[in-house]
């Protein structure tokens, strides 16, 4: 499903120097799986994230997702390739001045869907996430952790094949973060490929989930080495 | 089954149109002053058009009544006036000839004077200077407004015809006039080009205005997978709409207008019949003025939006590299 190779990712620093958020990454992620991705502030989770959701190409390297490699993508095929997946932001980026209803009917909207369709798959959706009594209510109205179910149904609206999740726990506190996970396993059960970056390791203890971990841009040496030098670490 | 072609466009369209509602609530301040600019733009354009249509169709009119007099030499025998009036009367412009006699036209002369200067009507030396001459009558098929064109060929004609000593077409005032109207159609052409791309600045700016205001919405509507298309077309649709509305705006005030002048016109010059010649815009001219402004909308729309984001726009406010 996801196959990175040799992907490097090089940012020009302020000074004119060469910063390598990822160096020479390889990992493989099958179809129906459910991973991880962890590591420190700076280790190039974010990066991976962006990657592998095609909101920035790899400055080397092969990056390619179901098939698709990402660093040729371009103009519609870019767009068609991101209608495939369901991104969860840290900071949920909701439209405030839509409702909730409007906010996860987003995807649909720009496939052209009819009215009545996208309402109706939005309630279920919503209904999923348990804010369907929300649907018309702004953003601003909701808590953190509502605001994320609605970033969460907006990803799942369109029954995506991979769902990519950036801290989406970051701002929530621990029964929020379980439920937001609950809604993910929910998602992982029903064959959506999942990946979840965050550096809550309590949280990744306890799904017991494969888990990559990022330190300087690479997978940790360390954990491949646990692992019998395998690419990407399982626990 | 996927949805039907018709729910898909109203679905599309529809959110266009809620996409330039909401703009029109959330910035109402930049879109009341675009929509303002607009109108009184379109709505000089308007004014000038009508008039200057206006004055070209008066122009037109006068030229119905338009005569040819061509004056003969003395010499010209009889035989050589009918063969004259015969090569005439071949011509397609022509649709009729009538000969005055040097005879006829003395008569003329006495009947028009008789009460101004009774004394020349006795001066049998005043009564010879008059020529004969033939009156021609264009043909009727000739349209309106090209019938001062067609004297003047006709005059210049003629003028090289043997026998044919002047010409003289009546209302020779109206050649100048005419050219006045053409100069001030023009010169409200060229203004009103310059109108039209200051309306294109104006409706550009206003979307990129828009465009500002809702950078993170379009970086997030492209993160979740909208195309370029997606992304744009809801602008196109915000400049037409505003288009449409100042044009409508602009012909309402343009029709206000009009009527009020016709009133004061058909009161004060109702001697000349002028005011019954004037008409505002037939009903196909008001859906050509309303499609030229939706374009107009589209185009500068289009300006503001060709060089939107291509896809990458969050990976480069990011500082990623392409």
């Amino acid at each position: 499903m996801i196959s990175f190779s040799h992907v490097y990712k090089t940012y020009a620093g302020s000074r004119g120097q060469e910063i390598h958020a990822l160096r020479d990454l390889n990992v493989e992620i099958a179809r129906g799986e459910f991973v991880f991705l962890t590591g420190p502030s700076g280790a190039g989770k974010t990066t991976f994230f962006r990657l592998l959701s095609a909101y920035d190409r790899a400055t080397s390297g092969q990056a390619t997702v179901a098939g698709i490699r990402l660093n040729d993508l371009s103009g519609n095929d870019l767009a068609y390739y991101r209608r495939k997946l369901g991104v969860v932001f840290q900071d949920f980026r909701l439209l405030k001045h839509k409702t909730v209803l409007e906010n996860v009917t987003l995807p649909l909207i720009i496939r052209g869907e009819s009215p009545n369709a996208q309402r109706e798959r939005a309630m279920q959706v919503l209904q999923d996430v348990g804010l369907h009594h929300k649907a018309n209510e702004w953003p601003e109205q909701l808590s953190g952790g509502e605001q994320q179910r609605v970033a969460i149904a907006r990803a799942l609206i369109h029954r995506p094949g991979l769902i990519i999740a950036d801290e989406p726990t970051g701002n929530l506190d621990p029964e929020l973060s379980e439920e937001i996970m609950d809604l993910f396993e929910q998602a992982n059960a029903q064959g959506t490929t999942v990946v979840v970056a965050t550096h809550d390791h309590e949280l990744v203890r306890r799904r017991n989930k494969r888990t990559l971990r990022l330190l300087a841009g690479q997978i940790s040496d360390a954990e491949l080495a646990a692992k019998g030098g395998m690419e990407w670490a399982h626990r | 089954m996927g949805p039907s072609l018709i729910s898909r466009l109203q679905a599309v369209m529809g959110g266009d149109l809620a996409h330039a509602w909401a703009s029109a609530r959330r910035q109402w301040g930049t879109q009341l002053a675009t929509f303002t600019v607009l109108s009184a733009t379109f709505a000089i354009v308007v004014f000038a058009s009508v008039w200057a249509m206006n004055l070209q169709r008066l122009v037109s009119h006068w030229g119905e009544s338009v005569q040819v007099a061509a004056y003969l030499h003395d010499e010209l025998g009889e035989l050589d006036i009918k063969k004259l009036q015969e090569e005439l009367l071949k011509d397609p412009r022509i649709q009729s000839v009538q000969l005055v006699t040097k005879k006829m036209a003395v008569e003329n002369f006495r009947g028009q004077m008789a009460s101004y200067a009774p004394d020349l009507l006795d001066d049998e030396q005043f009564s010879t200077p008059f020529p004969a001459s033939l009156k021609l009558r264009l043909h009727d098929q000739i349209a309106a407004q090209d019938r001062v064109k067609v004297v003047e060929e006709l005059a210049a004609d003629l003028r090289q015809m043997r026998g044919v000593e002047d010409v003289s077409y009546g209302q020779s005032w109206i050649k100048s006039y005419a050219s006045s109207v053409d100069l001030l159609v023009g010169i409200g052409l060229f203004l009103g080009m310059v109108l039209l791309a200051g309306s294109l600045l104006v409706i550009g700016n206003a979307i990129r205005a828009g465009l500002a205001a809702r950078r993170e919405e379009i970086e997030i509507m492209e993160l979740i997978g909208a195309t370029l298309d997606n992304l744009r077309r809801p602008y196109l649709v915000e400049g037409a709409a505003i288009a449409f509305a100042a044009i409508v705006a602009a012909l309402l005030v343009n029709a206000f207008v009009f009527d009020g002048l016709l009133k004061k016109m058909k009161a004060q010059l109702a001697f000349s019949h002028i005011a019954t010649e004037l008409r505002f815009l037939t009903t196909a001219e008001v859906l050509v003025a309303v499609v030229l402004a939706v374009v107009v909308g589209c185009i500068g729309s289009w300006l503001a939006i060709r060089q939107m984001n291509d896809g990458w726009a969050a990976a480069r406010r990011a500082g990623g590299q392409l």
